[in-house]
């Protein structure tokens, strides 16, 4: 019977992450009795995977692939599900190349997904792409006329013929995975990162961001396609020996609940989310829910990958306080997947800590004074990220790249073993980030007090709605592909919603004065971003000539937001949200007296 | 003449329950981009959905569903093949 997850004491000595590489790594936690164990939607454990077993059918699968040829790029469509670790595991002791797509559908969104996944293989020359079965026909099509020599089901792969002996290991400075989450949907970006540097951020992230004992036991439904979800417990787990419990994404999605049950259950210590998950969970859980959960102990609440909203991990934690979850668990991180995973984490057991500063001051002068306690409409919070990881330098530069002192904002420059190699196939991205001297612009800003990271904003356009990256150039795209809008008619960006939350906007000239005719304009724009995002967007449609440009001719989204923002007031936007779109004239809104 | 099976009744009950504001939707209506659901609203009808009628929708299978109906039609494969 498999109805026993793998247990808590892997029975072996633990190493954190002490490995040259990957499969270095699997050889020794095969060892011990520790590994993944899946749980279904309803809650019941489906598959266990220790890592014995996950070793073994990952090198008996690797003389199928090793056929590929050494450092080829295998294709994954990283479902949350056993078939994907084998494939992962398989291209390590193949010295393959796996590169992990999105499993995220929306409503609809069938097209929009393949085109996607089409892109990203044929990004990364792929010669072979798997899916587990719910996801083979989408992955078929997506491929359909490339030049990959297999795609199929981990079924299909096992059909292959068995070549005999494994080739050698992976070198520390080879290829461990190719990573697609930065980038735009048109114009993919897979990070290029090595053994020795992901298992750099790994040794430092469990010995220094939060050192594991034996008694640690993971629990996670973050996506694998995802740098916290392949890298922290993916790759992390493994290389530390330690079993972790999954949930799906759509299943935590849908029943969030089930994510405390299990760590109650389980008696799971380490679990991490998105803001918007610990958000979710604490709107979902009754008085009577906490009655039966028990999540003393939980004692690293990690928290990253999206701007940490304060009021909604209070809300968490004063709804789950009655279940023993202690709000010191909260550990606020910051990474992303241009350094592996990790540059610095808080410090574990003291909960989250929160800079208070005078607001205005900052918008003024760029730099940050603390305010003292007490009500003050200027105050704006910024939560310690922690000191950067051993190994990092940190600089904070201005936009002529002078580099700042303390308590002032620029933006976040990395160095550090594990920064990536580029952009794969990708020379100029690459360069755009990466200096010759192997400097990080993260591109994110941020300043430093007594060493450790606040961030405050992002440099780069970028929106992050429910932990998810979208650039705003893919939802200009759609605008300018819809008859009538020529290029250069759309600008996108995000604005603050009422809850904390971001909510894009989208700025469109339209020539129709027509009302039906603005009205199916804003239905396709709607239809669009919905199956390619799975997002509601605010949309306004302005007259021609209305959107701003730099001096130099170029849309400037940084200031047609500031004119959006001008033109509505909060009342209006808040209305908006159940409008379908809004029509302006483009004027700016009398300023109130 | 068309009435609905018991797998529409549970889809609009669904519905209903994860957008209350909603008014009358018909077969075509596109759920996503006409209706405006949101991802999160999304979840809570396909979660109604499978307890109600006690099955598990794949991921995947929401791909191909744009309209109520579409929908509808999902639901029953997967209520078939269970």
């Amino acid at each position: 019977m498999q109805n026993v997850p793998t247990p808590t004491d892997s029975g072996i000595a633990l190493r954190r992450a002490q490995f040259a590489t990957l499969t270095e790594a699997l050889d020794y936690a095969a060892g011990g009795l520790s590994g993944f164990n899946y749980y279904n939607g309803r809650g019941e454990l489906t598959t266990t995977l220790p890592y014995s077993q996950l070793r073994a059918r990952a090198q008996a699968l690797a003389r199928r692939l090793q056929g590929l040829g050494r450092g080829a790029r295998v294709a994954l469509v990283a479902h949350t599900h056993p078939d994907f670790m084998v494939m992962f595991y398989a291209c390590q002791y193949a010295a393959l190349v796996p590169v992990p797509l999105p499993a995220a559908i929306h409503l609809g969104g069938h097209d929009a997904y393949v085109r996607h996944l089409r892109q990203m293989v044929l990004d990364c020359r792929a010669s072979a792409a798997f899916a587990p079965g719910e996801f083979i026909d989408l992955l078929r099509e997506a491929a359909a006329g490339l030049p990959i020599a297999v795609t199929g089901t981990l079924e299909d792969f096992d059909c292959l013929p068995d070549l005999g002996d494994l080739p050698p290991p992976p070198r520390p400075e080879e290829l461990a995975y190719l990573q697609y989450t930065s980038g735009s949907t048109r114009f993919p970006r897979g990070t290029m990162i090595t053994q020795a540097g992901v298992m750099h951020n790994l040794d430092v992230i469990f010995n220094h961001g939060f050192r594991l004992v034996q008694e640690d036991r993971f629990f996670s439904w973050l996506p694998y396609y995802h740098d916290m979800g392949l890298v922290g417990i993916v790759l992390g787990c493994m290389a530390t020996q330690r079993s972790c419990d999954f949930l799906g994404s759509r299943e935590f999605a849908m029943r969030p609940r089930l994510w405390l049950k299990l760590i109650s259950q389980n008696r799971a210590t380490i679990s991490f989310s998105p803001p918007f998950g610990y958000a979710l969970a604490a709107r979902r859980v009754s008085a009577k829910d906490t009655e039966s959960l028990d999540l003393s102990c939980w004692r690293v609440a990690g928290v990253g990958a999206e701007m940490i909203h304060e009021e909604w991990l209070e809300a968490f934690a004063q709804a789950l306080a009655p279940a023993g979850f202690s709000r010191k668990a909260f550990l606020p991180c910051y990474g992303m997947a241009e350094v592996a995973l990790a540059v610095s984490f808080s410090t574990v057991g003291e909960g989250m800590h929160i800079d208070y500063v005078d607001g205005g001051h900052l918008a003024d002068t760029g730099e940050v004074l603390p305010l003292a306690a007490g009500a003050d409409a200027r105050r704006k919070g910024f939560v310690d990220c922690g000191a950067p990881l051993p190994g990092y330098e940190v600089e904070i530069r201005d936009e002529s790249g002078s580099v700042l002192p303390e308590r002032h904002v620029g933006r976040v420059f990395l160095r550090s073993p594990s920064v990536m190699l580029g952009y794969y196939n990708s020379p100029e991205a690459s360069a755009e980030v990466l200096s010759k001297d192997r400097w990080l612009n993260t591109g994110d800003l941020g300043y430093r007090v007594e060493g450790h990271l606040y961030l405050t904003g992002r440099a780069k356009d970028l929106l992050i709605i429910n932990g998810r990256n979208i650039w705003p150039q893919d939802l200009e795209n759609l605008a300018e592909q819809q008859p009538g809008v020529r290029p250069t008619d759309a600008s996108a960006f995000a604005v603050p919603g009422t809850d904390g939350t971001e909510v894009a906007v989208l700025v469109v000239q339209c020539r129709e004065t027509d009302p039906r005719a603005q009205a199916e304009l804003a239905d396709r724009l709607h239809a669009a971003i919905s199956a390619e995002f799975g997002i509601r967007c605010l949309i306004e449609l302005v007259p021609p000539r209305t959107l701003p440009r730099t001096s130099s001719g170029k849309l400037s989204r940084s200031v047609t937001r500031k004119e959006f923002l001008e033109r509505h007031d909060e009342d209006t936007l808040r209305d908006a949200s159940h409008r379908r779109y809004l029509v302006s004239d483009g004027g700016r809104r009398p300023v109130a007296a | 003449m068309n009435v609905p099976d018991r797998v529409e009744q549970v889809v609009r009950e669904a519905l209903s329950l994860a957008a209350p504001d909603i008014g009358r939707v018909e077969g075509g209506t596109r759920l996503a981009s006409e209706l405006g659901l949101d991802s999160a609203q999304v979840m809570d009808m396909i979660m109604e959905i499978e307890d109600r009628l006690d099955i598990s929708i794949p991921v995947a299978s929401i791909a191909g569903a744009r309209t109520l109906d579409e929908l509808c039609d999902t639901v029953r494969r997967v209520v078939s093949e269970t």
